[in-house]
């Protein structure tokens, strides 16, 4: 276990040495990260001038969930990204032949190589606009912070799981680009209670590709609206989330080396 | 020092078949494949067996596509065999256990492992923790390393700005800092040039005197084979075609050599043909197959009677020995695939 610590420490300083190179992207991107953030509170202000809620939610607990979206939006960006878009590159460059060699778990090692920390901006927005939310809704406290602390952990783990899985198909289909895109502009639904959906959208966003565990519920949690049963359930799913991806990874391991050449 | 006792590799009837799709070229082949594929069986090694001792050097000879690159994977537990046994320092290779993983190393010329943006120190350090390498045995290491490869200056360069025969040491130290009882080299000296091929192989040659690992590499070059290893597998068509030491497989299949002349004017051939087997003649090029025994007086000779402006002696390219190996199957036994093992 130390091992896969010493090894996080090194992954962390390696992508910091190779940030240094792209400086100029640090503030490209804080620039990006203030326009979606911007971007995000024109619509929601647009929406709310026709409305006083949607889906039941009030404007600042909408503004929760942009929070909670551009928190997970950014750990995609920081660092799902940099890690899976590479994944095919190792299959067909031969990097995977060494991975498989190392002495540790490959999924590992895939998956926690690089972090893209010109990204932290967005991931930043994303958490001031939660606390600022939770402010003006007055839930801080905390047992609020703990429980959405723990939701947003689980929404990390739901997201990496659906991202991991649909990028391991790259065993099999070698070109997979589109999928984690398709899954991207899915995701984006989650800007949204999944309440204001109809409900075969709801039912899809919940049980299907469980985006409303991703969003919803975190924010449900910070907001101070959340059901029981909606937080157990994420844990759950979570846990179901990663196992299943682990085991996608193991078996197309075993496709990889019984069918390559 | 090498001891030969036990075997440190153990091969029986070791198969490795793929299924390859056809496809027509052009779009309405893809379309054609797309709804109806068709494949056919590749048999990329068919019943290979031997076995390595501990501390042993083995070369794998063959041309491309031989099955050498396949065998190695199946020994390092890359791909899984279709059949047969494999055993390497008492592992099955397919289940990658962690102390199999420990014990082995694999070095491909082709791919590299080293990051190419930072400096090979940064991969040195990314391999001790995927090792578990303590700090003084890190250092230990590492500095013998460093001073067999001559690393030094270039460990705090960006790979990316290494020159290919320092990303090849690099490449090696990385591969070693976890001391592996075996070592896999495929094609490690591919691309490099003649002094740098010869640093690789001196390299190796001393590592394994020093450690007693086991070493096993494949190689287009004739040299790197004859140079480190004391036996050598052959293998074309996916099936072991030889098993002894260089000196029986090169004087039974190549007993000659080349020399390549090149001469201030143009040579008859009639005249040429007398100082040996005339292999292509072109103008003031031409080029002599000799007896290997004899080539040094012949060279002596040709220099002495015609107007030479250069001189090359070289083997038998490795292509064409192999070659020979496939039509001597017919009429000598020791050749046979069967009777491949244990033949020196």
């Amino acid at each position: 276990m130390t091992r896969y610590f010493s090894l996080l420490r090194i992954f962390l300083t390696n992508s910091l040495q190779l940030e240094m190179e792209y400086r100029i992207n640090l503030v490209m991107d804080a620039v990006n990260a203030l326009l979606s953030f911007a971007a995000g509170l024109l619509v929601l202000y647009a929406i709310f001038d026709h409305a006083d809620a949607i889906g039941g939610w009030s404007f600042p607990q909408a503004l929760s969930l942009l929070g909670v979206f551009m928190i997970l939006e950014g750990f995609i960006e920081f660092f799902l990204y940099p890690n899976f878009n590479r994944l095919p590159d190792y299959i067909r460059k031969g990097d995977m032949d060494f991975m498989l060699l190392k002495p540790v778990s490959s999924q590992f090692l895939v998956s926690f190589r690089y972090i893209r920390l010109w990204k932290l901006p967005e991931l930043a927005t994303g958490v001031f606009l939660l606390g600022y939310a939770m402010t003006v809704l007055d839930t801080l406290s905390v047992a609020t912070l703990a429980l959405t602390l723990v939701l947003l952990a689980s929404a990390a783990a739901i997201v990496y799981s659906i991202w991991c899985m649909l990028t391991t198909t790259a065993f099999w289909l070698i070109k997979v680009d589109n999928l984690p895109e398709l899954f991207y502009s899915l995701f984006t639904a989650g800007r949204f209670p999944v309440s204001a959906f109809p409900p075969w959208a709801r039912f899809f966003l919940t049980f299907i590709l469980p985006i409303a565990f991703a969003t919803t519920v975190p924010a449900s949690a910070a907001a101070g609206r959340l059901d029981g049963g909606m937080a157990a359930g994420s844990v759950l799913v979570a846990v179901f989330a990663l196992l299943l991806s682990h085991g996608l990874w193991r078996l197309a391991v075993a496709s990889y080396t019984s069918a390559s050449s | 020092m090498p001891n030969t006792g036990y075997p440190m590799i153990s091969v029986k009837e070791l198969s490795k078949h793929y299924r390859v799709h056809e496809k027509a070229p052009g779009f309405v082949g893809s379309l054609k494949a797309l709804i109806r594929r068709k494949h056919h069986i590749v048999k990329a090694v068919e019943q290979i067996s031997f076995e390595i001792g501990a501390g042993e050097i083995v070369g794998f000879l063959g041309p491309n596509g031989a099955g050498k690159t396949t065998t190695l994977k199946m020994l390092s537990g890359l791909l899984h065999p279709t059949a047969g046994e494999v055993a390497v320092a008492g592992f099955t290779p397919k289940r990658r256990q962690r102390p199999f993983l420990s014990d082995i190393t694999l070095v491909m010329g082709q791919k590299q492992q080293l990051i190419w943006d930072l400096p090979a120190a940064d991969s040195f350090l990314l391999n001790q923790a995927i090792y578990d390498i303590s700090e003084s045995d890190y250092r230990r290491r590492l500095g013998e390393l460093a001073k067999m490869l001559g690393l030094d200056g270039i460990l705090h360069k960006q790979v990316r700005k290494l020159s290919l025969g320092e990303r090849m040491k690099c490449e090696l130290a990385a591969a070693l800092l976890h001391q592996p009882k075996v070592l896999f080299l495929d094609e490690p000296t591919i691309g490099l040039d003649v002094n740098m091929q010869q640093a690789v192989r001196d390299f190796i040659a001393d590592y394994n005197r020093r450690h007693g690992a086991t070493v096993v590499l494949t190689s287009h070059y004739m040299a790197d084979v004859t140079a480190l290893a004391k036996r050598i597998l052959v293998i074309d068509g996916g099936r072991l075609v030889f098993d002894g030491d260089f000196k029986s497989l090169a004087e039974r299949i190549a007993p000659q050599k080349v020399l390549k002349l090149q001469f201030r004017e143009p040579q008859p051939e009639t005249v040429l043909a007398r100082y040996g087997e005339l292999h292509g003649c072109d103008d003031l090029q031409a080029e002599l197959r000799v007896e290997r025994s004899a080539v040094t007086q012949i060279a002596a000779q040709l220099l002495n009677d015609l107007p030479v402006a250069d001189i090359a002696i070289e083997e038998v390219p490795i292509e064409e020995i192999v070659g020979q190996i496939f039509r001597g199957i017919a009429t000598e036994p020791a050749l046979r695939p069967e009777a491949a093992q244990g033949v020196s």
